[in-house]
């Protein structure tokens, strides 16, 4: 149904040769305007929309209606106003700005802040399976649209924005994948030892990290253990008279991050030494409100990470 | 003097650039192994005196008991070095497992430079990094640069004649010619080092 949709959706583009030019143009631009950070199309779109005003819009809006990248339940609602709006051949703004609105729940935009997170944040996050099913489904979607408008002899250009949009959706998977990964293999013992980072692991991780610690532990046992004496060969404890495991690297909770807030937090003590959960009246304790971006110590508000009250950046 | 030998080891390794191997220290590491077992065979001298004179060894505190204690923690020590000598270069192979990519063989100067569980442990870390890959049905390998437009300008650094399979045709890619190709099927050259991505 949605490939019919954005299928129909082309057919008016194409009918509207003017369109085509001022495409080219738009891409130019648009390309120019990309930097490292802004990897996502939609941003493309939305740079495009500045330039060329509203009747340009009526092409995004096209494009987009055809990008698989929408949130299930609010896409229909969405695609209603487009396409009145472009049978009108008219543009209000009221559908501009519930696209502001929307956008933030898109798939895209929570893998962003999803990979954001993960990347800012010095110890692992729970893992997103939902939305890297969806994002997986949905990258498997476009690439068959793109081999389809590839056989079918659609305009390159169109067919090359299309390729980028799919690049981006997959390098963003991708480098979530990676960084979850890189700080699996870093922190690996201390992961496994505790419950709750091993609870927000996938299934895939659980047997990359188990696989892991096998070969890490064999090979330290080669090279180091087994040549010490037989008190001293416990890979986490530094001698049999330890009485907890003292030889495990652990993720940094002290470092400073960057963070925006969504949803105010409770108000926290920034002196990690102190119970947040008991206030007396003193007014030494730290709340941020939405829209406050703080550089802050990462371990009072990593509850608040995972809450979704606080985004990193 | 006890400990020395083993911060020589982690200064040695600490000393060497970011990211970057220095070749295995065969010969100070087993030193630093001999050390420990020294180490331990005084400790249990030690141990044996006490109880030979018939001394509580958990309480007694005399000048065998600290000398003891002396032993072990310089053992303690020794291993944590050792261990972190082992475990941050482990790490460096890691990196370098990503980097490569891993379908490929670490080049040759960089293997000369681990010792041999060491390339052992390239082998099998590379293997589980495949199998996740295998599981998750997804290369997580290639795309490690933003991706920024689907073309790129290349050259070509050795000959690598016909053996270049492209998505929809091929060319003749001999050594220092120029191409326009997808991003998607030049980045794996790029990553062996058999061509290079021209900037403008």
């Amino acid at each position: 149904m949605k490939f019919s949709q954005g299928r129909c959706g082309f057919g008016v583009a194409n009918n509207l040769l003017w369109l085509a030019s001022i495409l080219k143009v738009l891409l130019v631009k648009a390309k120019a305007e990309i930097s490292l950070l802004e990897i996502f199309s939609l941003e493309v779109e939305s740079t495009t929309r500045n330039f060329l005003g509203n009747r340009v819009c009526a092409v995004a809006g096209l494009d987009r209606r055809n990008d698989l990248w929408y949130d299930h339940e609010k896409r229909e609602e969405h695609s209603k106003p487009v396409q009145m709006a472009s049978g009108a051949g008219d543009w209000s703004s009221s559908p501009i700005d519930d696209y502001e609105t929307l956008i933030s729940t898109t798939d895209v935009e929570l893998l962003k802040r999803a990979w954001r997170n993960e990347k800012a944040s010095p110890e692992i996050l729970p893992f997103q399976d939902a939305l890297v099913k969806r994002a997986k489904e949905q990258i498997q979607l476009m690439e068959e649209t793109v081999d389809e408008f590839e056989e079918s002899g659609h305009d390159p250009l169109i067919v090359s924005l299309y390729q980028m949009d799919l690049d981006r959706a997959q390098f963003l998977l991708r480098s979530y994948l990676r960084v979850r990964l890189q700080k699996i293999e870093k922190f690996m013992f201390c992961i496994w030892k505790n419950d709750t980072y091993r609870d927000r692991l996938s299934e895939e991780e659980k047997s990359f990290i188990e696989s892991c610690i096998r070969v890490i532990e064999k090979h330290l046992d080669e090279t180091v253990l087994s040549k010490l004496p037989e008190n001293y060969r416990d890979i986490l404890k530094q001698s049999a008279i330890s009485e907890e495991d003292d030889m495990v690297p652990e993720p940094q909770l002290d470092t400073f991050v960057v963070a925006n807030c969504k949803r105010a937090t409770r108000p926290l003590y920034l002196d990690s030494n102190r119970q947040s959960a008991v206030f007396d009246n003193r007014d030494d304790y730290f709340q941020m409100v939405p829209g406050d971006l703080c550089i802050i110590r990462y371990k009072p508000f990593r509850e608040e990470l995972i809450n979704g009250n606080i985004d990193l950046v | 003097m006890h400990g020395r030998k083993a911060y020589q080891l982690v200064k040695e390794f600490a000393s060497g650039e970011k990211g970057q191997l220095k070749p295995f220290n065969r010969e100070l590491f087993g030193r630093v192994l001999e050390e420990c077992n020294e180490h331990h065979g005084a400790l249990q001298s030690l141990i044996r005196k006490m109880q030979e004179e018939g001394l509580d060894v958990q309480t007694a505190r005399n000048a065998d008991h600290y000398g003891a204690l002396i032993h072990h923690l310089s053992l303690t020590r020794n291993k944590r070095c050792l261990m972190a000598y082992m475990y941050n270069r482990a790490e460096i192979i890691r990196v370098l497992a990503w980097k490569v990519g891993l379908l490929h063989e670490l080049p040759e100067e960089i293997q000369e430079k681990l010792s041999d569980s060491e390339e052992e442990y390239f082998k099998d870390h590379a293997k589980t990094l495949k199998s996740y890959m295998s599981q998750m049905g997804l290369d997580v390998n290639v795309d490690m640069v933003p991706p920024k437009d689907p073309y790129i300008k290349v050259r070509v650094l050795e000959d690598v004649g016909g053996g270049i399979i492209l998505s929809d045709k091929s060319a003749n890619f001999a050594r220092h010619s120029m191409h326009f190709l997808k991003r998607t099927d030049a980045e794996q050259y790029i990553a062996r080092g058999l061509m290079e991505e021209l900037t403008s």
